[in-house]
């Protein structure tokens, strides 16, 4: 004791010269006092600690606007995802249920509890396939997630490619033959749907695109190559599951097709994605930059950017280095704030190309309730896709506005001030 | 007395008749009226059904039987589609009246009660506006798609099939006025710190009368510029979920759209039908079925484009000067 009380400098001597009625007592306070010396002075641990913490707490005093406003988000995102939940419930307990009066219902809390319980505890259900095969519902989504993920990176990927220099330069140069082109584009093509596009690129670039990939026999679009292609090369390679096209390592056709080496078909695969990619791209860079257009004209008129001109810095300087720089968390706000749109563009063009991807799914168990034997069929499946698509919404929303405000903390109060 | 007032007025006229792109919108949308007009004079009897040829699937779409040397119009004029054999350019004159009245239908209301929450939201304040705009968070989060995909999907089977149009109306509605609450909520709130309203308040103005009086009118504009998406998301709607119905099922089934009857003219049902035409599961290359009842759209998706930007600009304060 005293030989740690000697190491641990002048912590040890103040409890050590008590009486000894009192040392029973006593004790726990040492103790206390100790370990608050302990930790706040001298011990490596707590300088590791205090290290590890310091810069978090600078963080937090530094940006507790953000903070707050992360925290009022994540209550509100509770809410919201409860409201979804009771939306859910309304359509499939409530509804779908007194339309068959098979079963006794539930009464209204009782049911809505156990509803929302089972969603979030990941307790989903089975799906039965042509009425024998049972399969528990998250794996079955997770076979078509990874082809949604893969074509909607890389999709945005490109929309933001095109869309991040085109808005900035016709914003910058407002009133100019690209602005007004740009102007013109976007009014046009919001009344273009995703759809119409699509059919109209597999009427005029089908035969020709076939052609060109090698993939010409028997093809309806779909992501991997077709089943007479696959019967000229070799037949079905064993890393790919024949019933659900399931790509074996990681499930993402592009990137299992590059680790097994299988280039001609990874050069196919690549040509598929990126022709709906850009489908995709198509619509939703004209929908993006309706947004954005007139949140990059305001951002270009700040006066920095007229004092910086003023100095002689350089026009084009101006323009990307600092213009482009001010323009990012806007442009990362209205991902947010466009997502929703996104993915109804993306679940078109899936449905079109015939893409083996979750919000195809959503369309196609959509359709098949219709036919077989009522909702109940397909019930399980719908709920947990329209969850999660809502849910991914919600995150991707919340997310971008954080990020957002986290770049251009001037923004935030802004906001707090009642800006959009 | 009137000769200052007479002559603002005249200056607002000239600046709405100088105004191109709200000039374009205004005229475009009036020639819709007129051809709706036109529609329900001429039609007067069978507005509400279009003829159809089953056998069409037999014997392929005819094409446009228009011809100009000499002239004469033919019976398909701009073609017949190909699903149920609809005479398209007949199809589009009848739908019109109904298009009008259902888009209208929808986004008015939809307006209506953005603009009330908003202004309450934005005007109140504090523990209003959070529950107010908590509300309008769950409401943005679930996509109008995926609602109407509900609707149809789960509601739509058990109902007599003239309910559906009024279930489609009443969804849409209920699920797409979250983000004109938002937009017209943070104008509102900019607006309410301003000086005006506080002389409002401190010459005995009530809370109401603040709110509806002051800071309602100065609020509603920046909704203008959501219209159109709200727009070519209903025409989304209502263009898929029908082809989903379709394509999945691969069969005649007894819910294919949100509209009472197979043979109800609507613009986006006869475009499905020409959509239908020319997959390529089917190639039957009706490019006729598919391209009139699609201008048709885009023309009237366009007018009303021109006509809400062309509206917010005009109605700003800045009238005269425009940004761009």
């Amino acid at each position: 004791m005293s030989e740690s009380g000697k190491s641990r400098g002048g912590s040890e001597p103040r409890s050590e010269p008590a009486p000894a009625g009192t040392v029973r007592q006593s004790v726990p306070f040492a103790l206390a006092i100790v370990a608050i010396l302990y930790s706040h002075t001298i011990s490596p641990v707590s300088r590791f600690f205090g290290r590890l913490w310091a810069p978090v707490g600078r963080w937090v005093k530094r940006h507790h606007l953000i903070v707050v406003w992360t925290i009022r988000r994540a209550i509100n995102a509770v809410a919201q995802i409860l409201g979804i939940l009771t939306i859910l419930y309304y359509f499939f307990d409530v509804l779908a249920a007194s339309a068959s009066t098979n079963e006794t219902p539930l009464s209204v809390i009782t049911g809505w509890w156990t509803f929302v319980t089972n969603i979030l505890t990941g307790q989903w259900g089975t799906i039965s396939i042509a009425g024998v095969v049972a399969i528990p519902t998250a794996t079955y989504i997770g076979y078509y997630l990874p082809y949604s993920i893969e074509l909607a990176a890389l999709a945005l990927a490109i929309s933001l490619l095109v869309a991040y220099p085109v808005g900035l330069y016709s914003g910058w140069h407002r009133g100019r033959v690209l602005d007004s082109s740009v102007r013109g584009y976007t009014a046009v093509w919001l009344f273009f749907p995703a759809i119409i596009f699509s059919l109209i690129v597999i009427l005029f670039l089908y035969q020709p695109f076939l052609t060109y990939s090698g993939d010409n026999i028997n093809a309806i679009f779909g992501t991997l190559p077709s089943i007479g292609w696959f019967s000229l090369h070799g037949g079905y390679p064993s890393w790919i599951d024949p019933t659900y096209d399931f790509t074996s390592p990681t499930g993402f056709p592009l990137i299992d097709a590059a680790w097994h080496g299988a280039w001609s078909m990874e050069w196919i695969i690549f040509l598929k994605v990126m022709i709906e990619a850009l489908c995709i791209a198509v619509s939703y860079v004209a929908l993006f930059l309706r947004y954005a257009r007139n949140a990059t004209v305001e951002a270009t008129k700040a006066e920095y950017l007229r004092a910086g001109r003023a100095r002689g810095i350089p026009n084009r300087q101006l323009l990307w280095r600092h213009a482009g720089r001010r323009v990012i968390p806007l442009y990362i706000f209205t991902i947010g704030n466009t997502f929703g749109m996104f993915i109804i563009i993306q679940s078109t063009v899936e449905l079109i190309f015939n893409t083996q991807g979750a919000l195809y799914l959503l369309l196609f168990a959509g359709g098949q309730s219709l036919i077989g034997g009522g909702i109940q069929t397909q019930q399980a499946l719908l709920i947990v896709l329209i969850f999660l698509i809502s849910v991914v919404i919600l995150v991707v929303s919340i997310v971008a506005e954080i990020v957002a405000m986290a770049l251009d903390p001037a923004w935030l109060s802004e906001k707090e001030k009642g800006g959009t | 007395m009137s000769s200052p007032s007479r002559s603002y007025l005249r200056r607002r006229v000239g600046q709405y008749l100088h105004h191109t792109e709200l000039m374009l919108g205004t005229t475009i949308l009036g020639l819709y009226v007129l051809l709706a007009l036109v529609a329900w004079i001429y039609y007067r009897g069978g507005l509400s059904s279009m003829e159809f040829h089953i056998r069409v699937m037999a014997y392929g779409p005819s094409p446009p039987t228009i011809s100009f040397f000499p002239f004469s119009l033919g019976p398909y004029t701009l073609g017949q589609t190909g699903l149920f054999g609809f005479n398209v350019l007949e199809g589009l004159i009848k739908a019109t009246p109904w298009d009008l009245m259902l888009f209208a239908g929808i986004i008015i209301p939809t307006c209506l009660i953005g603009l009330v929450i908003g202004v309450v939201a934005g005007g109140t304040g504090s523990f209003v506006d959070d529950a107010l705009m908590t509300f309008t968070d769950v409401i943005l989060s679930v996509p109008p798609f995926v609602v109407a995909l509900l609707v149809f999907v789960v509601i739509l089977p058990g109902l007599p099939t003239s309910q559906a149009p009024l279930l489609f109306v009443a969804a849409m509605i209920l699920i797409n006025w979250a983000p004109y609450a938002r937009v017209v909520r943070a104008r509102a709130r900019t607006i309410a710190s301003k000086p005006f309203v506080e002389a409002a308040a401190a010459s005995g103005a009530g809370r109401l009368r603040i709110l509806f009086r002051h800071i309602l009118p100065n609020s509603y504009s920046p909704m203008l510029s959501q219209v159109p998406i709200t727009l070519a998301n209903l025409i989304i709607i209502l263009t898929v979920i029908p082809y989903v119905g379709i394509e999945t099922s691969q069969q005649y089934i007894n819910v294919v759209s949100f509209m009472p009857a197979i043979n109800f003219p609507e613009w986006t049902w006869i475009l499905v039908n020409g959509m239908i035409g020319f997959s390529p599961i089917i190639s039957t290359n009706a490019w006729w079925a598919y391209t009139f009842p699609f201008l048709c759209i885009f023309a009237f998706g366009l007018g009303v484009q021109l006509f809400c930007d062309g509206l917010e600009d005009y109605l700003s304060p800045q009238s005269g000067s425009r940004t761009h």
